[in-house]
């Protein structure tokens, strides 16, 4: 990628994947960035997605059908073996930890992480190929942002506080292009469950949520090559190579060991997240468990990142479980709350257009299901809350994280 | 929006005679029923692996027939995707060929099918069970799995001749457990420019204990091209007149199998 971030062509690799695989496999453009590897059956077992990064290589998500697990490991095998690079690449953002390193030092080594992940989704999502790259870059800021909170105190606050309004400020231009991304997915799956004597009612809807996509999009794409966004990249990779280095101004937990620190900072999220939750009743409003979720994202990213390399697996995986079951009813909880928010504000566009009276009256209804679904996803948060709460979970949390 | 609990219907193809249409009928109707965003599994029991075939995949479970029947939740573990969205398939297996000794070691041999299918219900809309052509105990076991018999008739004299024994069978238009299994029958292979075919059609839908679902499906190169396309006609010649038969069978025993209410 050149500075500004230029497109990378999506010139793919077919010919490349095709001979890496030609004894077993055979290997057929499924448009796009998609090949479709068939065995000797000339059945199925894996689609791949190829993704263009930096420096003109490719690294290839693998997407394995069902019972084809051994294939798609062999697969992936022969891929490695030929130079490519697969989605771990991209998506896994763990590295390696030691609990009795500098926190600083290893601090660094996840946010170095986090960042190249970020730069790798940069030119997908410039170039709307997919809406997973914007996705995957959001979420490496996301999870950045979280690692400079919970580990502040690596940092002094002069250091800290410019890089995290930065990193705000850059996730806050890919909001709106997100939402719609998801918003128009969300839309067809809507429309897919409408009956069908209504469906023909809500087409009117989807020209319109392309129309604000794409200035969306416009915004957030000279945001992320314009001046500031080059600037912020600048400084946060020297603020990081300073850290590498261990030539930044060392904050009070600089020196610690990263597993006390990390060990802390779960302990402490944990516990905040069940006093939260304790205090909510089904009528408490959506903010009070949309904010529950973002602590909830808070200790997710922790877990991943720090949990799961300092910590006994036995002990992190059960709570990394009992939090995705919490964190599912509380999304769809929000999401819902989101979707009614996104009709409504339609529905205001929708009055002066063609066929925008129909279009209200089955925004109407398709409204009534989507609040049946919220209070529905409220009735089973108690039970999810209570699993991921559990004493025995908050005793088996508090010794295990020291 | 909420998943409303699920209710899984169970249809099985099957006739006592070979060579009628079965596999043919459950490989397209699992297809459409998949098309239309049903998760959709379907059941390969005969040996000679069909419609395993058909999808391209291996007949191979590890383990043989008996190792399936014997391990509750160990279907799951050989289920295969097949190469379209939503329609998963659990492949034949040589060793089906015994599937009625296997049965014959438990203590209800003919609830063992139902049991089997008891823990993938919550994954499907429908499961399709293609059956091998015989009365054994794997067709008794089908019969008390099964919703819903479907049962292809070629409107030949020596062929409805095995329906009307089918009928012996279940006589009050019900078999299974409780008598609960509901029958429905389809022409298949029908060739509407021989007299003797229209004249078996008429005959059959006169008769009033099963009931004859009203499309037909027709004899056609297409369906015969099934072998060679490893498809379902209603993938690879979606305007044949086999495919819209098809598609007209399925939305008429889908309307048969809607929950009431």
């Amino acid at each position: 990628m050149t500075a500004r971030g230029d497109l990378v062509t999506f010139d793919w690799p077919l010919d490349a994947v095709r001979s890496a695989l030609a004894d077993r496999y055979s290997a057929i453009s499924s448009g796009g960035a998609g090949i479709a590897l068939r065995d000797e059956l000339d059945k199925l077992v894996c689609r791949v997605t190829v993704r263009a990064v930096p420096g003109d290589s490719f690294w290839l998500a693998l997407e394995p059908l069902r019972g084809y697990g051994d294939d798609a490991e062999r697969i992936r095998q022969r891929l490695l073996a030929a130079g490519f690079q697969t989605e771990e690449a991209w998506k896994s953002a763990r590295v390696a930890l030691d609990p009795s390193e500098r926190a600083d030092v290893a601090v660094a080594r996840v946010l170095r992480r986090l960042l190249e992940i970020q730069d790798a989704n940069l030119p997908g999502s410039l170039a709307d190929a997919d809406v997973e790259f914007l996705h995957d870059y959001r979420v490496a800021i996301r999870r950045a942002r979280s690692v400079l909170r919970e580990m502040r105190g690596v940092f002094v606050p002069d250091e800290l506080e410019p890089v995290r309004a930065d990193l705000k400020w850059l996730q806050d231009r890919t909001s709106a292009t997100r939402d719609l991304d998801v918003y128009l997915e969300e839309f067809h799956a809507l429309r897919a469950r409408a009956p069908l004597t209504m469906r023909a009612s809500l087409e009117p809807i989807e020209p319109l949520l392309r129309e604000r996509r794409a200035r969306a999009r416009a915004e957030m794409e000279r945001a992320l090559i314009g001046d500031r966004a080059l600037a912020l990249r600048a400084r946060w990779g020297e603020l990081l190579g300073r850290l590498e280095r261990s030539e930044h101004t060392p904050g009070p937990d600089a020196a610690r060991p990263v597993g006390a620190l990390a060990g802390e900072r779960i302990r402490r999220v944990h516990r905040r997240m069940v006093r939260m939750g304790r205090a909510i009743t089904p009528a408490s409003p959506p903010a009070e468990y949309h904010e529950l979720r973002k602590r909830g994202k808070e200790l997710r990213y922790l877990l991943e990142l720090f949990g799961e390399p300092l910590f006994d697996p036995a002990v992190v995986r059960p709570l990394v479980r009992a939090l995705k079951g919490l964190q599912d009813v509380l999304g769809l909880h929000q999401d819902r709350e989101v979707q009614i928010e996104m009709l409504r504000d339609l529905g205001q566009e929708l009055v002066g257009r063609p066929g925008g009276a129909d279009a209200l009256m089955a925004i109407g209804s398709l409204i009534d299901r989507l609040e049946a679904d919220a209070v529905e996803a409220r009735g089973r948060f108690a039970a999810s809350f209570a699993e991921f709460a559990s004493e025995a979970q908050g005793k088996l949390v508090a010794q295990a994280f020291r | 929006m909420a998943t409303p609990k699920r209710t899984t219907r169970v249809i099985a193809t099957y006739n006592i005679k070979g060579g009628v249409g079965k596999t043919s009928a459950a490989v397209n109707l699992a297809h459409l029923a998949a098309r239309d965003g049903h998760p959709t599994l379907l059941w390969d029991l005969d040996p000679q692996a069909a419609s395993t075939y058909l999808f391209r995949v291996r007949p191979k479970v590890k383990g043989g027939g008996r190792g399936l029947l014997r391990k509750r939740g160990q279907a799951a573990a050989h289920i295969k995707a097949t190469d379209h969205d939503r329609l998963e398939l659990l492949p034949a297996d040589f060793s089906y060929r015994h599937l009625d000794l296997a049965l014959d070691q438990f203590k209800r041999p003919a609830a063992r099918l139902r049991k089997v299918l008891a823990p993938l219900r919550g994954d499907y809309d429908y499961i399709f069970l293609d059956c091998p052509p015989s009365i054994s105990l794997v067709s008794e076991a089908v019969f008390e799995a099964a919703d819903a018999l479907l049962v292809p008739v070629i409107p030949a004299t020596l062929s409805s001749r095995a329906y009307e024994q089918l009928e012996e069978l279940a006589r009050g238009g019900h078999v299974g457990r409780h008598g609960t299994t509901a029958i429905f029958a389809f022409f298949s292979m029908a060739d509407v420019t021989r007299p003797l075919h229209l004249k078996v059609m008429e005959r059959l839908r006169r008769i009033d204990d099963v009931t004859v679902l009203g499309a037909a499906i027709p004899v056609s190169d297409e369906v015969e091209l099934m072998g060679e396309e490893r498809n379902p006609v209603t993938v690879f010649a979606p305007a044949s007149a086999a495919a819209v038969a098809y598609a007209a069978l399925w939305s008429e025993l889908q309307r048969r199998l809607a929950p009431e209410g």
